[in-house]
C-alpha cells in the first residue's frame, strides 16, 4: 500500500505504476468464459430444468493502457461478461486472468486483494451511488476498504484531488447524489473507480443514460483519464458510434458468443460478420443526403433467447446469407487476417459477393402493403 | 379541406408546470405547422419539452400540475384547444394517434393485444366485435407479426419490445388517423429491432398519407425520416428547417454543439469530441436573455438583454440567434 503517499505528485506515481504492465503482455485475458444461470421448475420439487446460457465460451485480451469496445444487443451477455470478469459473478466455466493472476481459482481473501486494480463505472448513475452517503464519502470507500491512506486528511485530500481530476470541485465533496446531475454523477462514478489506482476498468455502458452533449464530456474524459493513467478499458455499449470513437478495437457479441473481433479502424469498414453488417447498416447515419440513398439490411424476427439459442451458428435464423451448414456446425473465430477474426462459415465468400443479399434468402424483414389488404380500402 | 390549411398548425404554444421549487417554464411559446402526409422532427435533449408539446397537442399535459397556459392548436382548421373534453376524445385516437417510447407501459398488461385493438375500433369505427377482430388480425399482419392470428390472445409480456411497439403502432393506425406523433419511438429498442420499427413506421406513412410527428433526441433518426426539423432547447424552437438545409447549412450554435458532440461511424476518431461546455438550464429560472448564454461559444453581451425572436433568414429556414454563425458577427 505504498502508493498511496499523498501530495500533488500522484498521477506521476499512476503513470508509473501503470508501465510495468505494458511490457508483460495483456493487463486480462479471458479464456472460455461461461457464465449459465440455471432456470428450475417446480415449487415443491425444484429440479433443474435448464440453462440461461449468458456467456458461453467467449476469449479475448486486453492490452495495458487499451480499450476493447464490447457490443451487442440487449441480452446477448455482454454486461454478464463484464460482471463476470469483476467476479461479481462466479463464472460456471473459463478462466480470468488479471495481471498474471488466474482470480477464478483464487481463494476470496486474495481475490479481494488482486481485485483492488480493477474497477467498474456502471450504467444507471441514479442506480450506482449510495443516495445516504456524501460524494466526498462515496469517493474514499474504496480507499477505506483497501486500507489506503493513513489518516482522514491524507484520504480527504486524494478525494479533493480526485474530483478536480473528474471536472468537479472539492468544495462537492460534502454534497449528496441527488444534487448532482446525470453527468456529474459520472463523474463521480469516475472518480470513485479511479480512487484505487486501477490498470483496468469495466465501464458498463456508461453513457447510455445521457443526453448528446453531456455524454461527449463524459467520453472525452475517460479519454483523457486513460492517456494520463494508461489505464486499460473493457467498453461495454450498445452504441456503435461511441463504440468506435473510444476503442482500440472492438469485440461484436451475439447470444453469448463472440461473433468478430477487429480493430475499430478495421470493422467499421471492412465488416465480415453478416450480423456486424447488419447491425452498421442499421444505425441511422446524421446526414440526410447519405441517408436517401443508404441501402438498410433489415433483419427479419428478434434476437433469440439465450435460454434457448439456436443450433450451429446462432445468427443463422436471422441470416440473409446462412446455408445448411449453418444450422448443424458451430463457427469457430477464425483470423480473416491482420489480427481481424470473425465467426462465420462463410466470411470470405460473402465479402468476394460484396455483401449483396443473395435475393433467394427470404431472411429480410418483410410484410403485407397497405395496398394489397382489405385495410386499405376501408 | 382546402389545400391552403395546413393539418396541423400549432401558434404561441406555451405549458408551465407548478412544482415545488416553483413554475417550471417546459414549453414557451413555439409555432409550427405541419402539411397533410408530412412529417416533422422535433429533435433535443431530455427536459427541452419535445415531449410536453406534444402532449399539449393532444391535451395530454398532466393535470393540474401542468397547464397549457397560451396559444393555439389547429387541426384542419378548429382549435383543438376550446372543444370540449368528449370531442376531444374522439379526436384522439381517432384522427390524432400517438406512441410511446416505451411500449410495454403503454399498452395494459391485463387485457390481451387483440382486446386493446379491437376496442379502439369499436370506440371510434363502431364496428363489432367480430370485425373488429378480424380488423386486427388484418392490421397485425400489416405491422409485420408473424402468424398474427394466433397472437391475437397473447398479452403485452408475451411480446418482445420490438413486437410490442409493433402492436403499439398497429392500434396507432387502426383508425387511419391523419396525424402520428411518435414519442421516441425506437429509444428503448435495439439497433436492429429499431430499424425495423422506423422503416415500418415509414412504409405506413406513405401508404397511409400520413402526416408524422417525430420526437427524439437522435439527430440521424431524423436525418434518414423527415422533411422539416425543429430543434429545441429550453422550451423554445431555437431552429427549424427543411431536413437537407438543417444539417448542410446548421446556423444555430446548439445544433452545430449537437452535430459535433455525436461520434460518427466515419472520420478521425483520434480528436476528442467536440463538446457542448455546462448543462441545460434550470428551467423555474431561465435567464432574461437567450437560455444558451450560459453554453453557447458564440455569446456576446447583446445575447444576455432579451430573447432572439425566432427569424427567417431564408424562405424555409429559421433560427432563434443573434449571431450569424458563420461569421461570428451578429446578423
Amino acid at each position: 500500500m505504498s502508493a498511496v503517499d499523498g501530495g500533488k505528485t500522484r498521477s506521476d506515481d499512476t503513470t508509473a505504476a501503470g508501465e510495468p504492465a505494458a511490457t508483460n503482455g495483456p493487463v486480462l485475458e479471458v479464456q472460455g468464459l461461461k457464465k449459465h444461470f440455471p432456470i428450475y421448475k417446480g415449487t415443491v420439487i425444484r429440479r433443474r430444468s435448464g440453462a440461461v446460457r449468458a456467456v458461453d465460451g467467449v476469449s479475448f485480451s486486453i492490452g495495458a493502457g487499451e480499450t476493447l469496445g464490447l457490443v451487442g444487443e440487449s441480452g446477448c451477455g455482454k454486461t454478464t461478461t463484464g460482471y463476470t470478469i469483476m467476479q461479481l459473478e462466479q463464472a460456471s466455466a473459463g478462466e480470468v486472468i488479471f495481471e498474471g493472476q488466474n482470480l477464478t481459482k483464487l481463494p476470496a481473501g486474495e481475490r479481494r486483494q488482486a481485485r483492488r486494480r480493477m474497477q467498474m463505472i456502471f450504467q444507471d448513475p441514479y442506480g450506482s451511488l449510495n443516495p445516504r452517503m456524501t460524494v466526498g464519502n462515496i469517493i474514499a470507500e474504496p480507499l477505506v476498504v483497501h486500507n489506503i491512506g493513513d489518516s482522514k486528511a491524507e484520504r480527504r485530500d486524494r478525494v479533493h484531488e480526485l474530483l478536480q481530476l473528474v471536472g468537479l470541485s472539492p468544495g462537492h465533496a460534502v454534497r449528496y447524489p441527488h444534487e448532482f446531475s446525470g453527468g456529474q454523477r459520472q463523474r463521480i462514478a469516475t472518480a470513485r473507480s479511479l480512487a484505487v489506482e486501477p490498470s483496468f476498468i469495466v465501464c458498463d455502458e456508461p453513457v447510455s443514460a445521457l443526453d448528446v452533449s453531456i455524454q461527449a464530456q463524459i467520453i472525452n474524459l475517460l479519454r483523457e483519464l486513460q492517456q494520463q493513467f494508461a489505464v486499460a478499458y473493457l467498453f461495454i455499449a450498445h452504441d456503435l458510434e461511441v463504440v468506435r470513437h473510444i476503442s482500440d478495437r472492438v469485440a461484436v457479441m451475439y447470444v453469448g458468443l463472440l461473433a468478430e473481433v477487429a480493430s475499430s479502424d478495421e470493422l467499421y469498414v471492412r465488416p465480415l460478420h453478416p450480423y456486424t453488417r447488419a447491425l452498421l447498416s442499421a444505425i441511422p447515419f446524421p446526414d440526410p443526403e447519405i441517408e436517401a440513398t443508404r441501402k438498410r439490411i433489415i433483419l427479419p424476427g428478434d434476437v433469440p433467447s439465450p435460454a434457448n439459442p439456436p443450433s450451429g451458428c446462432r445468427f443463422h435464423p436471422r441470416c440473409p446469407w446462412s446455408k445448411d451448414r449453418c444450422s448443424e456446425e458451430v463457427p469457430e473465430l477464425v483470423d480473416a487476417g491482420g489480427g481481424h477474426e470473425v465467426a462465420c462459415h462463410f466470411w470470405s465468400e460473402i465479402e468476394e459477393s460484396g455483401g449483396v443479399i443473395p435475393s433467394d434468402s427470404g431472411k429480410t424483414f418483410s410484410r403485407r402493403r397497405f395496398s394489397d389488404s382489405a385495410v386499405g380500402n376501408l | 379541406m382546402s389545400a391552403s390549411v395546413p393539418l396541423l398548425q400549432v401558434r404561441d404554444l406555451a405549458v408551465r408546470f407548478d412544482t415545488d421549487e416553483g413554475v417550471v417554464e417546459a414549453v414557451n411559446g413555439i409555432s409550427y405547422d405541419i402539411e397533410e402526409g408530412a412529417s416533422l422532427g422535433i429533435v433535443g435533449e431530455s427536459g427541452c419539452g419535445k415531449s410536453v408539446s406534444a402532449l399539449a397537442v393532444m391535451r395530454l399535459v398532466p393535470s393540474p400540475a401542468g397547464r397549457i397556459t397560451s396559444g393555439e392548436v389547429k387541426f384542419e382548421g378548429r382549435d383543438l384547444l376550446g372543444v370540449d373534453s368528449g370531442e376531444m376524445r374522439n379526436i384522439r385516437g381517432g384522427q390524432i394517434a400517438m406512441i410511446f417510447q416505451d411500449p410495454l407501459n403503454s399498452l395494459n398488461p391485463v387485457y390481451t393485444i387483440g382486446h386493446q385493438i379491437v376496442e379502439a375500433l369499436r370506440l371510434h369505427m363502431g364496428m363489432s366485435k367480430r370485425d373488429g377482430r378480424t380488423r386486427a388480425t388484418e392490421l397485425l399482419d400489416l405491422v409485420g407479426i408473424p402468424s398474427a392470428a394466433d397472437r391475437l390472445d397473447d398479452y403485452p409480456h408475451q411480446f418482445s419490445g420490438g413486437m410490442q411497439q409493433r402492436a403499439m403502432i398497429a392500434m396507432a393506425i387502426s383508425c387511419q388517423p391523419k396525424l402520428l406523433i411518435a414519442d421516441e419511438p425506437s429509444t428503448a429498442l435495439d439497433v436492429t429491432i429499431q430499424a425495423q420499427v422506423v422503416d415500418l413506421l415509414s412504409d405506413l406513412r406513405t401508404e397511409l398519407n400520413m402526416a408524422v410527428i417525430l420526437i427524439t433526441h437522435d439527430l440521424a433518426l431524423v436525418a434518414g425520416f423527415c422533411d422539416h426539423v425543429a430543434v429545441m432547447y429550453a422550451g423554445h424552437i431555437v431552429e427549424h428547417a427543411p431536413v437537407r438545409e438543417l444539417f448542410g447549412q446548421s446556423m444555430h450554435p446548439y445544433t452545430l454543439g449537437l452535430l459535433g458532440s455525436s461520434p460518427s461511424l466515419v472520420g478521425d476518431r483520434s480528436k476528442p469530441l467536440t463538446t457542448i461546455a455546462g448543462a441545460p438550464p434550470d428551467q423555474t429560472a431561465l435567464p432574461p436573455g437567450c437560455p444558451y448564454t450560459v453554453r453557447c461559444p458564440y455569446v456576446r453581451d447583446e445575447c444576455h438583454v432579451a430573447l432572439p425572436e425566432l427569424t427567417r433568414v431564408n424562405s424555409v429556414h429559421s433560427v432563434r440567434c443573434l449571431v450569424d454563425t458563420s461569421t461570428g458577427e451578429l446578423r
